[in-house]
C-alpha cells in the first residue's frame, strides 16, 4: 500500500480533485477527461473544506484494519462547490449525524501496519456543531 | 446482430453454501459436468467468470485449470471479470461470439468461492469492485455504501426502512423449496426489521449472504435441449462511473436504463411480455430502484407494489422465483448464471416451483451501484 499511498498523499492530505479549464466542472476524485464537455484540459484543484451531509450510516463490520474504528460513521457529503465526497464522520455525536448536518474535513490518521509499521494519514469529516 | 438466436441447451448450479470441503475448481467443475450432461455436447469454447480467484484462492489461469479438470482440451478458453457482474457479462460475451465466430458452443461456468476468507476479508472482498485509492483505502465497504444509497433512496421517496424490508419477506417465502439456495426458510417482516444491524439502516436480514457457489450455462447455435428450447432474445451491458455519489442525479440508474432500452429493441419483446423477472436484488433500496428504472413499477412504487402483492409467484410477473441474491445467494461471479439458468428451468417447467404459462424471462445482474449492468431476455423457442 505504501507506494499507492505516497503517490496519492497529496489528494489524501489536502483533498484535491480537478477542475476543467474549458468549463470549470469539478469532481472528486480527479478526472482526465472532462464528463460533460469532453475537454482534455484538465488541473488539478483542492476541494473546499466544508459541506454538508446528504446521506449517513454507521457501520457494525469493518475491513481489515479498520476494528477499532467501529461503529464506524460514514458520511455522503456534499462539499460546497457541489461535489460530493464519501468519508468517515468523526469526533462527532451520533445525534448530530443527520441529514442536512453541516461538516468539516479534518486531517486524521487512517490506518498504520500493524504496531511498528507505516502510519498512513488523509481527511475525515467532523460535524460542526452550530448549536454551541 | 443478425437473426440467429443463440441456445441454452444445458444448465448447471451448486447448491450455495459454505462448501468447506470443496475448492474454487471442485465447484467450477461439478456445474460444468451438469450443463454438459444436459446439453449432450462438448464446447468448443470454455468462458470462466470470476472476480475473487486471486485474493481467496491465490489462484489464476483457471479457465484452462478447469478446462484440464473436465478432460477437455484444445479448445479457447479464458476468463471475464467484472466485478458481480461478471457472470452475466461472461454469456453476454459468449453470445457476441456465437454471433460474429465459427465456434458452434461455448461453456459459461460462473464461479466464486468466499468463506475461505475471514470475515473482515471477506468485507474486503465484496468491496474489490470498488475503487482501492478513495472507498477501500478509507475503510469504506459496499455494504456502507448500499447503507449510503438506502437513505438517500428511503429520503427522496419517504419510504421506511421496514417497509422496504418486504423484498426480502418475498426472496425467502420463494427460496423456502429452491434446493439450491443458500437460505431454505422464511423469515417474517418482524424477524428481518430486528436483526442486527449492519450499516445503518441495513439489517442483517436485508443484505444478501456470503456463499460458495457455481452455476454454468452451454450456450449453442443449434443444439436442441433435452428439454423445452430456450433461446437468448436478447443479451445487452452499458456501464457508467463506479463511484455512484459523483453522479449528477444519485438515484439514476443509467447503466440499467440503457441496457433495458437496448434489450427491448433488440429482443422485440414489450414489459408487458416478461413473466420471470430476476433482478440485482442486493439489498432492497437497490431492488426498488432497478424494479423502477426497468420500468416494472412507477418511481418511489416499487415498495407498494410487493406489498400490494404485483411480484408476488402466482402473480403475472414473479419477482426472484428463486429467491434472489438476498435468500437464493450472491457468490459474485455466479450470480449472473444463476439467475439465467433458473429462468431457463422455470421456463422449461423443471424449477421447485410449477409457473405455468411463463414464456418470456428477464434477468438483470450488476456490479457496484449500477457500475455496469448486464440484462439477458429469454424466451422458449417458438
Amino acid at each position: 500500500m505504501s507506494v499507492s499511498y505516497w503517490r496519492n498523499r497529496d489528494r489524501y492530505f489536502r483533498i484535491i480533485g480537478s477542475i476543467c479549464n474549458s468549463c470549470n466542472h469539478e469532481s472528486f476524485p480527479n478526472f482526465y477527461t472532462c464528463n460533460k464537455c469532453n475537454s482534455e484540459d484538465i488541473s488539478d484543484k483542492e476541494m473546499p473544506n466544508n459541506g454538508k451531509l446528504i446521506s449517513y450510516t454507521v457501520s457494525s463490520e469493518s475491513m481489515p484494519g479498520f476494528e477499532k474504528e467501529l461503529p464506524m460513521s460514514i458520511g455522503l457529503i456534499k462539499l460546497n462547490n457541489n461535489v460530493n465526497i464519501v468519508a468517515q464522520i468523526v469526533d462527532s455525536d451520533l445525534e448530530d449525524i443527520k441529514i442536512g448536518a453541516n461538516v468539516k474535513a479534518v486531517f486524521r490518521k487512517i490506518l498504520a501496519d500493524g504496531d511498528s509499521g507505516q502510519i498512513y494519514y488523509g481527511y475525515k469529516f467532523k460535524v460542526v456543531n452550530t448549536k454551541k | 446482430m443478425n437473426s440467429l438466436k443463440i441456445k441454452i441447451s444445458g444448465t448447471g448450479l451448486t447448491k450455495i453454501t459454505d462448501h468447506w470441503s470443496k475448492s474454487l475448481v471442485d465447484l467450477s467443475v461439478e456445474s460444468a459436468k451438469q450443463a454438459i450432461s444436459e446439453s449432450t455436447i462438448l464446447p468448443d469454447m470454455i468462458i470462466f467468470a470470476n472476480t475473487l480467484s486471486s485474493y481467496s484462492s491465490s489462484q489464476e489461469n483457471l479457465s484452462t485449470i478447469i478446462s484440464e479438470k473436465l478432460g477437455l482440451s484444445n479448445i479457447d478458453s479464458f476468463k471475464i471479470e467484472s466485478s458481480s457482474c461478471s457472470g452475466a457479462m461472461a454469456v453476454n460475451i459468449a453470445n457476441k461470439l456465437l454471433h460474429s465466430d465459427d465456434i458452434e458452443s461455448i461453456l459459461v461456468i460462473g464461479s466464486e468461492k468466499m468463506t475461505d476468507l475471514s470475515p473482515s476479508e471477506t468485507i474486503k472482498a465484496t468491496t474489490l469492485g470498488e475503487s482501492y485509492e478513495y472507498t477501500q483505502f478509507f475503510g469504506i465497504t459496499m455494504n456502507s455504501l448500499y447503507a449510503l444509497f438506502s437513505r438517500l433512496y428511503m429520503e427522496n421517496y419517504n419510504i421506511s426502512s421496514d417497509a422496504l424490508s418486504n423484498f426480502s419477506v418475498l426472496s425467502h417465502k420463494n427460496s423456502s423449496s429452491c434446493k439450491h439456495a443458500q437460505f431454505n426458510r422464511e423469515f417474517s417482516l418482524d424477524s428481518i426489521n430486528k436483526s442486527s444491524i449492519i450499516s445503518s439502516p441495513l439489517t442483517m436480514l436485508n443484505c444478501s449472504p456470503i456463499g460458495d457457489g457455481s452455476a454454468s450455462v452451454m450456450l449453442s447455435k443449434n443444439n436442441k435441449s433435452n428439454f423445452a428450447d430456450v433461446d437468448i432474445l436478447s443479451s445487452t451491458s452499458s456501464n457508467s462511473s463506479v463511484d455512484f455519489y459523483s453522479r449528477d442525479n444519485l438515484l439514476e440508474f443509467n447503466s440499467t436504463s440503457n441496457c433495458i432500452n437496448k434489450s427491448l429493441e433488440e429482443s422485440k419483446v414489450n414489459l408487458d411480455d416478461i413473466g420471470l423477472l430476476e433482478v440485482h436484488d442486493v439489498v432492497p433500496a437497490i431492488t426498488a430502484n432497478i424494479i423502477e428504472t426497468l420500468g416494472f413499477s412507477k418511481p418511489g412504487s416499487a415498495t407498494s407494489d410487493i406489498m400490494s402483492g404485483k411480484y408476488d409467484l402466482d402473480s403475472k410477473i414473479s419477482l426472484s422465483s428463486s429467491g434472489g441474491l438476498k435468500a437464493r445467494g450472491n457468490p459474485l461471479s455466479a450470480t449472473g448464471i444463476y439467475q439465467i439458468a433458473e429462468v431457463t428451468r422455470q421456463l422449461q417447467n423443471r424449477s421447485h416451483t410449477d409457473l405455468q404459462n411463463k414464456k418470456i424471462g428477464l434477468c438483470h445482474n450488476m456490479s457496484g451501484i449500477d457500475a455496469n449492468s448486464v440484462i439477458h431476455i429469454l424466451g422458449l423457442s417458438n
